[in-house]
């Protein structure tokens, strides 16, 4: 009889059992053999402390510390890196549109565990007056009210956005200037990706004074997020 | 979805994939049976997971994600050895020193030993089942191995941890022995 069982109840089954794989009828008859067969329990048992011995052969093994490794090459600056590249390639990935496609629906981003309220990315995309109002006010605004507490505001366009930050586009080009002399805590940044679509294009693109372009909108504010900074677009302003 | 919640999503993920350092070193050592390059493979694993998390569409998959980068990893070595190795059984355990000597630890170092004695193949599958508690299904799709094979290296191991397990205690009468020991590639 026993003998029997054990044919029928293979160690593939029975490890299957052990590991909760089996169906509940399946489940429910290796149960109901155990009871009269004792090689059975016996074969289950010996399997079951395999997996038992496993957990206490490595469930306290730990990773050496970085101290201990000499043969590390700074692992967590490799991953520091391996995010800021994966955000790059995020950010290459979905090209294009770039910022511009970034904030259709999410007007603003605030990364609780890391976002610093007094660390304000604004940005804007799209050229309409009221917006670059907007902007401009509560860049103002925020920098004046919190000056003392070490604030610091970062002003990124793109797209058509851009035109905030051209001379002879920008309705508010003396106000853009005379902000960027008088707070030396906020810089504006025009998008490189967007003054290349627009050269392209056949456009000259001359920006107001002091306006950073080396970098693409998404890159810096990619920066800014990983820094801590909060972000914010010219959309949510209104709500503040 | 929007660019930002991407990013959103890549930062979040973050922290998670920090995270499980510890229970990849465990697989991974499991798995290559050295200290060293076990931290060495979780921390390939885990920067390539920080800079491929973009690609990853389910979180909910993210576990079998980092096993199944790990594992690619880990093949990457065995390809990289010099071509006189044994990629089955030439890995050397941690080796007991001065500070293995109580009983619990013995038992630690006689199971790495005996693990590391297994073949490679059913050490993977043994490590993802009883460390982490994959399912068969996951194992499959971490491996990119049938369920079969799964199943089958899965007893295979756990007869070999019997065997080497019990050399020490009691041998297991005739009838429970199984088949010896039998390696799988």
């Amino acid at each position: 009889m026993n003998a029997i069982e054990n044919e029928i109840w293979d160690d593939a089954t029975l490890s299957a059992y052990i590991d909760g794989e089996l169906d509940a009828a399946r489940q429910n008859a290796v149960l109901a053999a155990m009871e009269h067969n004792k090689v059975l329990s016996d074969r289950i048992c010996r399997l079951r402390r395999t997996k038992d011995l496993m957990r206490t052969g490595y469930g306290s093994a730990m990773p050496p510390k970085q101290s201990e490794h000499p043969r590390h090459k700074a692992p967590w600056r490799k991953l520091r890196s391996g995010l800021a590249a994966s955000l790059v390639a995020l950010a290459i990935g979905l090209g294009g549109g770039l910022v511009g496609y970034v904030c259709a629906k999410h007007n603003d981003v605030t990364m609780a565990h890391v976002s610093d309220p007094n660390r304000v990315v604004l940005h804007i995309d799209d050229s309409k007056p009221e917006h670059f109002e907007r902007l401009l006010d509560y860049a103002e605004h925020f920098l004046q009210e919190n000056r003392d507490k070490g604030v610091q505001v970062d002003v990124v366009a793109n797209s058509s956005g851009l035109d905030l930050l051209r001379t002879g586009h920008s309705p508010y080009e003396a106000r853009v200037k005379a902000l960027a002399e008088k707070y030396h805590n906020l810089q504006f940044i025009a998008c490189m990706n967007a003054i290349r679509h627009l050269k392209r294009a056949g456009q000259d693109v001359n920006l107001i004074d002091d306006v950073h372009s080396d970098e693409t909108a998404v890159d810096h504010i990619v920066k800014r997020l990983q820094q801590g900074w909060t972000y914010r677009k010219v959309g949510s302003l209104s709500d503040i | 979805m929007g660019l930002i919640n991407c990013i959103t999503n890549c930062v979040s993920m973050q922290p998670r994939i920090a995270a499980s350092r510890e229970r990849l070193y465990r697989v991974a050592l499991a798995w290559c049976g050295d200290g060293m390059l076990a931290d060495d493979l979780v921390q390939e694993t885990l920067s390539l997971a920080l800079q491929k998390v973009h690609q990853l569409r389910d979180k909910e998959r993210l576990n079998a994600w980092l096993y199944s980068i790990l594992n690619n990893r880990w093949k990457q070595y065995l390809r990289s050895r010099r071509p006189h190795e044994d990629l089955d059984d030439d890995r050397a355990c941690d080796l007991p020193g001065p500070e293995l000597m109580i009983d619990r630890l013995e038992i630690v170092s006689r199971v790495r030993t005996a693990v590391a004695a297994l073949p490679v193949e059913q050490r993977k599958v043994l490590a993802l089942v009883d460390l982490e508690d994959f399912s068969y299904n996951d194992v499959a799709e971490i491996l990119e191995i049938p369920v079969g094979t799964v199943m089958s290296r899965l007893h295979r191991a756990r007869k070999g941890l019997v065997k080497l397990l019990d050399t020490e205690e009691n041998a297991p009468s005739a009838d429970q022995a199984g088949p010896s020991l039998v390696r799988v590639k």
